[in-house]
């Protein structure tokens, strides 16, 4: 069958072929590629108290994840007859029968099933097996992907879709806090990007809780769990972890986001660990990036290798966040990355222009509230924007006064459009835009400048003779 | 024909994903030069040499897309480049291009020690096909190791590895295993099909990089394994 074999040529004992000099079959790793990807006989059903593990068509359990500490499946809930993300976790020998670890665990398992929050994956139910090998809890299945599906499949993401979504994860280590739970195991792969893009965190402190539990979980034994990339620092020590330390994943994770890389990686859990505690952070990925100063600032402070120099909290987390946000937003005016947006709400304002202009009460009444909001704007921080708009207000009064005639249609609509874009930017732009606040929107005002700064001009020339 | 060579891609990347497969590839057509009688050294220049042809030329531009595959299109360019005396010469005389793929010794002697063990048995067609299939599931199983690796779970890795190489000894049963491992027998049996699915993905994967279509990897599969296995 085979090819002739050499005096001494080891050979396969599934099926007979020469080994090479690895010692391993060529013949069997070949078929390998060429099986069906899974038996087509239906499995016999995997059960773990009220739930039953979903097949595919081919046989297969429906795996959601797999990480170092257990299997995710979508299964069905058979009482409540609702589908469920349903977490088994292997637990360690060493932690099995102790009856500290199992109060541990329902202490953890309460903690989570009584966090309820929108941006958290609520945990329904929790249980162990008669034998007490596996621990499972049920959580709600939430549709959509993960943050590191979608930065490996789209590529990082912009400052302002990075901070929304570190927000809203703060938001639920703040709930968690308020029932003295950390996640500990926070990473790109537990962050749940819902189809109406909120975000849901995954597996709140019970895996860890479980696996943790045997208390001997260290470097020596080499049994990190977990996912060394995205864990703090401490968490490589045996020893407890704080709050701190899940802000410090949060750090890595939003890194991860803006950039597509971790922080610190390594091939092996001690040249992760070393570079974590040793390593400057590479900021050139940042700057690689154009990350805005300010969240790379928030970024060295959450990544910091002593915990003592984080934010305390996730309220103290948020606060810095929020901060972030605004510095972000003020410096430049109306939302930083939107011009394609502030220009199709100018274009907008254009078209809703025409029909202002043709319809006299329409006119009076943005004419009214643009004198109205410019008396109710601070002149000081949009001097010359307020100036311009107050000229274009003048204009438009002596124009519908009938005292000034020389303004063409064209160069009256483009003023109607600016005053639109100025004074209803609650309308145009849904991210509502500071009154006058487009300040360094160049594109927007250098355009409309140039379409009415002859007409403007020639108007204070009148107004200066007339008077 | 690969996907390195479409002429959708950008030429630096297509000549990069090439060299990356040259790389790989190695082996397999330095035994083929040193099947046609060829010493060590000329071997290894006349290899390299080859390979800085193929991607100074952008050879693999010109290829017929279907013609197919990436091995039947190396193995004919080797041929044409060995029959032209003027090329062969010229590489010769100047030594190869060492430096164009960069080389680890080891990689050489691997080559050489895979050459040894089957120039007797082969002629030189088959003996590039079986170095070919030594490539590809070489490049397949480290890509899986690579990933037990970085999930910290090389051990796991090393273990299970027997049920999807085979080896001399048969497998160790699930139940002995398990209590090795510390593990169930149900959640050894499921730690098994995630790595046997995940292997089948990771060959095919490699095996993809250098076909047309998925149906052109299941050829290619039985084409090499029925090259193995004839008598």
């Amino acid at each position: 069958m085979g090819t002739p074999l050499s005096p001494g040529v080891a050979v396969c004992s599934l099926c007979g072929e020469p080994l090479n000099a690895k010692g391993d079959c060529l013949a069997c790793l070949l078929r390998s590629g060429l099986e069906q990807s899974g038996v087509k006989t239906k499995r016999s059903a995997l059960v773990f108290g009220d739930f039953e593990v979903e097949q595919d068509a081919e046989g297969q359990y429906r795996e959601l994840g797999h990480g170092a500490i257990g299997i995710t499946y979508v299964a069905a809930d058979k009482v409540l007859r609702r589908r469920v993300a349903l977490k088994v976790i292997e637990v360690p020998a060493a932690a099995r029968g102790s009856q500290a670890v199992r109060e541990r665990f329902l202490r953890e398992a309460r903690a989570a099933a009584a966090l309820r929050h929108p941006n958290v994956a609520a945990v329904f139910q929790f249980g162990a097996s008669p034998d007490g090998i596996h621990c499972y809890y049920a959580m709600e299945l939430v549709e959509g992907e993960t943050l590191g599906t979608r930065v490996r499949r789209d590529g990082p993401l912009n400052a302002k879709e990075g901070l929304k979504i570190a927000i809203q994860i703060t938001r639920a280590l703040m709930a968690a806090a308020a029932h003295d739970l950390i996640h500990r195991d926070l990473k790109p792969s537990n962050i749940m990007l819902t189809t109406e893009s909120e975000v849901k965190v995954i597996d709140f402190g019970l895996a860890k809780a479980i696996t943790d539990a045997s208390g001997e979980m260290d470097l020596t034994h080499g049994e990190f769990v977990g996912t060394p990339t995205f864990a703090s620092p401490e968490q490589f020590r045996s020893g407890p972890v704080d709050a701190r330390s899940d802000i410090y994943s949060l750090g890595a994770t939003l890194w991860f986001a803006l950039t597509g890389l971790a922080p610190h990686f390594g091939k092996t859990l001690e040249e992760i660990r070393d570079r974590k505690t040793r390593d400057d952070l590479p900021v050139a990925q940042l700057a690689g990036r154009n990350v805005p100063e300010p969240l790379v600032k928030l970024l060295r402070s959450t990544l910091a290798i002593d915990p003592g120099e984080r934010p305390a909290s996730a309220r103290e987390l948020m606060e810095a966040l929020e901060s972030c946000r605004r510095k972000l937003t003020r410096r430049v005016g109306v939302p930083y990355e939107e011009p394609a947006l502030r220009n199709e709400a100018f274009a907008r304002a254009l078209t809703d222009a025409r029909a202002c202009a043709s319809d006299p009460e329409s006119l009076q009444a943005l004419f009214d509230m643009a004198a109205r909001k410019a008396a109710a704007v601070p002149r000081k921080p949009f001097k010359e924007n307020w100036a311009y708009l107050q000229t274009m207000l003048r204009l438009i009064r002596a124009c519908h006064r009938g005292e000034y005639h020389q303004v063409s249609d064209d160069a009256l609509l483009w003023i109607i459009a600016a005053l639109k874009y100025l004074v209803d930017p609650l309308d145009l732009i849904p991210d509502k835009t500071p009154f006058l606040g487009f300040v360094d929107d160049a594109s927007v005002v250098e355009l409309v400048k140039e379409k009415t700064r002859r007409t403007l001009d020639d108007f204070m020339k009148w107004e200066t003779t007339a008077r | 024909m690969l996907a390195a060579g479409e002429t959708g891609a950008e030429p630096d990347t297509a000549g990069a994903a090439l060299a990356e497969l040259c790389q790989t590839y190695w082996a397999p057509l330095y035994s083929f030069v040193r099947s046609r009688g060829h010493t060590v050294h000329d071997a290894q220049d006349l290899t390299q040499g080859f390979f800085a042809y193929l991607l100074e030329h952008k050879v693999y531009a010109r290829a017929d897309r279907q013609k197919g595959r990436f091995r039947s299109f190396l193995l004919a360019s080797i041929k044409n480049f060995l029959s032209d005396a003027a090329d062969r010469e010229r590489t010769l005389k100047r030594g190869g291009a060492q430096d164009f793929l960069p080389l680890h010794e080891a990689q050489v002697e691997q080559a050489e020690s895979l050459f040894q063990t089957h120039s007797g048995r082969s002629n030189e067609d088959r003996l590039f096909d079986r170095s070919w299939a030594e490539a590809l599931v070489a490049a397949g199983l480290e890509r899986l190791s690579s990933d037990y690796k970085h999930q910290g779970r090389e051990q796991l890795f090393n273990e299970l590895k027997i049920f999807v190489a085979g080896g001399a000894e048969p497998p160790p049963t699930y139940g002995e295993l398990g209590d090795r491992l510390g593990i169930t027998e149900s959640t050894l049996r499921s730690h098994v099909t995630r790595l046997r699915a995940r292997y089948r993905e990771a060959l095919r994967a490699e095996v993809r990089r250098t076909v047309d279509s998925e149906a052109q990897v299941d050829d290619e599969l039985r084409e090499l394994l029925h090259v193995l296995t004839r008598a």
